[in-house]
């Protein structure tokens, strides 16, 4: 079994495929927060959606440069948001990293047939394919 | 570097992410919350329920100075706890 070229998994006993553990990972881990002591269920509420909202402001959190709003938290903090969802997209990388490289250790683990671990991070989707084609072609006109 | 390795990832990873940073910001607000007297829980609770945005933005300057700094360890814990919940699958 081969993972760096993108080769099929074998058929496994159990099916199931990385992403569906990552999910897991986090679903159990949201779980576990909304049963502890703190603020309450709506501030966190408010406040998830707040910081959300600040990110979307910093539109360019996933270009190159990072364009900052002066107004409102100010750089700094701004700057922070963006930070912080390329520190979380970081995790989702080395999380899947983490994921192949325990699959290299043990070996088939029971992914579905097909799968290809870490899809877009390892391995361009057809989807990623094609754009780059209809990008070429379109350049090219 | 890192940023051409972010715009590699897929719709579903990118979701996995922002969880990923909910989860974040909400252990980053429990601490500090935990570490504030009555009223400071009071005022950033009441700004946070009812207030507007900038009320918002005003106490989080206020209430938690070391932003950064609790979001970079929280974010260090959650990648252990995330890789230590997954290898109970693997």
């Amino acid at each position: 079994m081969e993972i760096e070229g993108g080769k099929q998994f074998e058929k496994g006993k159990e099916g199931g495929n990385p992403d569906n553990l990552v999910e897991g990972a986090i679903s159990a881990k949201e779980i576990i927060e909304t049963g502890v002591d703190g603020p309450s269920p709506a501030f966190l509420k408010n406040a998830k959606e707040f910081f959300r909202k600040k990110l979307e402001e910093g539109k360019d959190w996933l270009k190159e440069e990072t364009k900052v709003t002066p107004k409102g938290l100010g750089e700094a903090t701004i700057t922070v948001l963006g930070f912080g969802m390329t520190t979380a997209s970081r995790i989702v990388v080395a999380i899947y990293k983490f994921i192949k490289t325990a699959i290299e250790k043990k070996g088939n683990i029971g992914f579905v047939k097909g799968y290809k671990i870490g899809k877009g991070i390892f391995h361009p989707t057809p989807e990623e394919k094609k754009g780059g084609k209809e990008k070429e072609e379109k350049e090219g006109e | 570097m890192f940023q051409k390795q972010l715009k590699k990832l897929s719709k579903q990873q990118i979701d996995f992410g922002l969880r990923i940073f909910d989860l974040i910001i909400t252990r980053v607000l429990k601490r500090a919350y935990l570490n504030l007297d009555e009223n400071a829980r009071k005022d950033i609770e009441k700004a946070f329920v009812s207030g507007s945005d900038e009320e918002k933005e005003g106490a989080v300057k206020k209430y938690i100075p070391n932003f950064e700094k609790l979001f970079e360890e929280e974010a260090k814990k959650i990648e252990e706890e995330l890789k230590l919940e997954i290898a109970k699958q693997i």
